[in-house]
């Protein structure tokens, strides 16, 4: 292992502290050169508010430059004491729960699962079971005809359930506890997807294996890859998932210690341990902020280590696969359930007993949605500067004939935004290069390949970026106003947008846009030049909404997966395939399936 | 925890001819595809912070863990 593998103890605080502290030494940073700079011209009320604003900005950019040092000093490696080759004893479910989305593409993952299991040609006991919530009749019967095809080819009888369930309560998490409580008793783990989840059956069986060598863990999390992506937007987060999160997630997993995180699905849980911490009460009042846990991932992860079990991030676990939104739009309806489910959390921070590391992670994920209201603040604090400017003073000195001219401090704004550019740009360049020496960048078509596609991220990010961060302010704005945004499902699949689409999604964002930059030419023309990276994307939003959802044919953004198709994805086209002529779409597929049009693979 | 163990019934699959085994969609997953009946404990766990002084204070005379529900 390497020295920072791990780590725990005083190792572990003293990491924690060295991250903590290296983040706010760059805010302070950050502070102090806004201070200065404001200084030159006289110091104003609103200069210690922009440098505030500032201060937490640069302190949650640091934050995340800092995991991401942290994952290049360190290396992934499996934990200890586990014998990949050991028999397994205990019983496990892979739960899929599913909510009106395509049987024929979730059902046939199933089938693909069980296959690459069965290849493994390991005798360990793994059971299936479907959890549906649908709520449209047409597609519960379709979800029926295919599960039997399901059993019928996998020979799977006894092994393959199937409940779907009369009324919603508690959605996904509802959903889980609703088997707990009805079979729970029946298996050791209890492996929990997503209904767009592939794992690789050596995969599922290893996690099988770590969990039951260690007693004390809870819950087991993969580091799931995004895979499938075929438009330029989900390429590009394909690429950053691929490329960037691991380097990330591993540094998150340095710092995890026995608290770790749980994203919901490609996980395996204790079965107990799970029984006996997660069950969810519905928070008092009404949604937004009341009603059903949104993010029940991060709650229940927080509650198995309030009971004392470990919760792990794996980060060395191949073989984990999910896909992703396929425009800005489908991003943003996820996002929205996100950020509604993270606010929410503010309700839970304060819960009895749970560990220091489990409230930060509630905070942190808070902050993750509110930080661009800071940037916000600060830029609108910095158009409406000249407002409550005094006047210069050019005769400071009374009967001195010269005028004085203020210093310049030009150069200190200029080195605080090349500091934040770098907290942005430095991390992924280094990841880059460390691709590219230690052999990485091969999967990703080779160094020169996976330098370019970074830049083309980085410039593809920075186009995309205002557009993102107008939808989640938005969001955010929604929730504190008391609006909820429901649980749509979502919708991942071949999803085209024409400019009419974007528009009709982002007309609110060009208003703002291009009223923002109208008021900064009024007010502070000085600024105009600065603000145009935000602004100009602002006013294209819908082309670039609508020019992110087509096809991508570039050969940059390549992954792995999309050089060397992952076994799991190769069985899984295969069986889809075959099931999609045994199954055709009903008449009007996307009508039929509004809440979940995708018919996965057939655009992979 | 209680443990009701009781998978569902599956006849051995070798003993009897295809055809006979085929059972209709609906048939299937009210039988031998239903969830295996063996019910397992998840009491509600306390997930918002009871901020009464009285509460408070118990706990920190008592210094019992709350909210575990076990």
């Amino acid at each position: 292992m390497s020295a920072l593998a791990r780590p725990r103890g005083a190792l572990l605080i003293g990491l924690r502290a060295l991250a903590l502290g290296l983040a706010a030494l760059a805010g302070i940073g950050a502070f102090v050169l806004f201070i200065q700079f404001g200084q030159a011209d006289g110091l104003q009320t609103l200069d210690v508010v922009r440098a505030l604003l500032i201060l937490i900005s640069t302190l949650w950019l640091a934050w995340g430059a800092v995991q991401a040092l942290i994952g290049l000093t360190s290396r992934a490696e499996p934990p200890p004491r586990v014998d990949p080759h050991a028999r397994i004893q205990g019983r496990t479910v892979v739960l899929v729960p599913v909510y009106n989305e395509d049987p024929v593409s979730t059902f046939s993952r199933v089938a693909a699962m069980d296959a690459s299991l069965a290849a493994t040609g390991d005798d360990a006991e793994v059971h299936f079971a479907i959890l549906s919530d649908t709520r449209k009749d047409d597609i519960a019967q379709r979800e029926v005809q295919v599960f039997a095809h399901l059993v019928e080819e996998r020979d799977a009888l006894g092994r393959f359930f199937y409940r779907r369930r009369t009324n919603n309560v508690g959605k996904k998490a509802g959903n889980i506890e609703d088997f707990i409580t009805r079979s729970g008793a029946a298996y050791d783990f209890a492996l929990i997807l997503d209904a767009d989840s592939l794992m690789e059956g050596e995969t599922i069986l290893q996690m099988i294996r770590r969990i039951e060598a260690e007693p004390r863990l809870g819950l087991l999390q993969t580091l799931p890859k995004v895979v499938r992506g075929s438009s330029r937007f989900a390429r590009a987060m394909q690429f950053s998932a691929s490329f960037f999160s691991p380097v990330f997630a591993r540094g998150l997993a340095m710092l995890q210690g026995k608290t770790g995180p749980f994203w919901g699905h490609n996980a395996i849980v204790r079965t107990r341990a799970f029984a006996e911490s997660c069950g969810l009460p519905a928070l008092k009042g009404q949604p937004p902020f009341g009603g059903h846990v949104m993010s029940h991932d991060y709650v229940e992860a927080a509650l198995l280590a309030r009971n004392g079990w470990l919760v792990r991030l794996d980060d060395d676990l191949e073989g984990s696969f999910e896909e992703g939104p396929e425009n800005i739009v489908d991003h943003a309806k996820r996002d929205r359930r996100w950020c509604q489910g993270n606010l929410q959390h503010a309700r839970i921070i304060g819960a009895p007993g749970l560990r220091g590391w489990s409230r930060f992670v509630f905070a942190q994920g808070i902050m993750a949605y509110i930080a661009p209201l800071f940037w916000l603040g600060f830029l609108v604090a910095s158009v409406a500067a000249p407002l409550f400017m005094p006047p210069p003073d050019y005769f400071p000195e009374p009967y001195w004939p010269f005028p004085y001219f203020p210093p310049s401090e030009a150069s200190k704004a200029i080195g605080l935004a090349i500091g934040i550019f770098g907290l942005l740009l430095v991390p992924k360049l280094l990841i880059a290069g460390r691709a590219a020496m230690n052999g990485t960048a091969r999967g990703f078509g080779g160094g020169n390949i996976a330098f370019a596609s970074t830049l083309s991220e980085l410039l593809f990010s920075s186009l995309t970026a205002p557009v993102l961060l107008a939808f989640a302010t938005r969001s955010v704005f929604q929730v504190l106003f008391g609006a909820d945004g429901g649980w749509p499902t979502n919708n991942r699949g071949d999803g085209r947008l024409s400019v009419a689409d974007g528009f009709t999604a982002a007309w609110w964002i060009v208003a703002i846009g291009a009223a923002g930059l109208a008021v900064t030419w009024w007010l502070a023309p000085g600024l105009l030049f600065w603000l145009l990276p935000v602004g100009l994307p602002m006013i294209a939003a819908p082309w670039l909404i609508s020019w992110s959802s087509q096809p991508s044919r570039s050969q940059l953004m390549l992954v792995p997966s999309e050089i060397d198709t992952p076994r799991i994805l190769r069985l899984h086209d295969a069986i889809f395939t075959r099931w999609e002529n045994a199954f055709p779409a009903p008449e009007g597929d996307r009508a039929g399936f509004a809440d979940a049009p995708h018919r996965s693979p057939a655009h992979a | 925890m209680i443990s009701h163990l009781t998978l569902p019934e599956v006849p051995a699959l070798t003993d009897q001819p295809r055809a006979q085994r085929r059972l209709s969609p609906e048939d299937l997953v009210a039988g031998p595809a239903a969830l295996p009946v063996a019910p397992m404990a998840m009491p509600a766990q306390q997930i918002e912070p009871d901020l009464r002084l009285s509460t408070r204070l118990a706990r920190m005379l008592t210094r019992r863990p709350v909210g575990e529900g076990t």
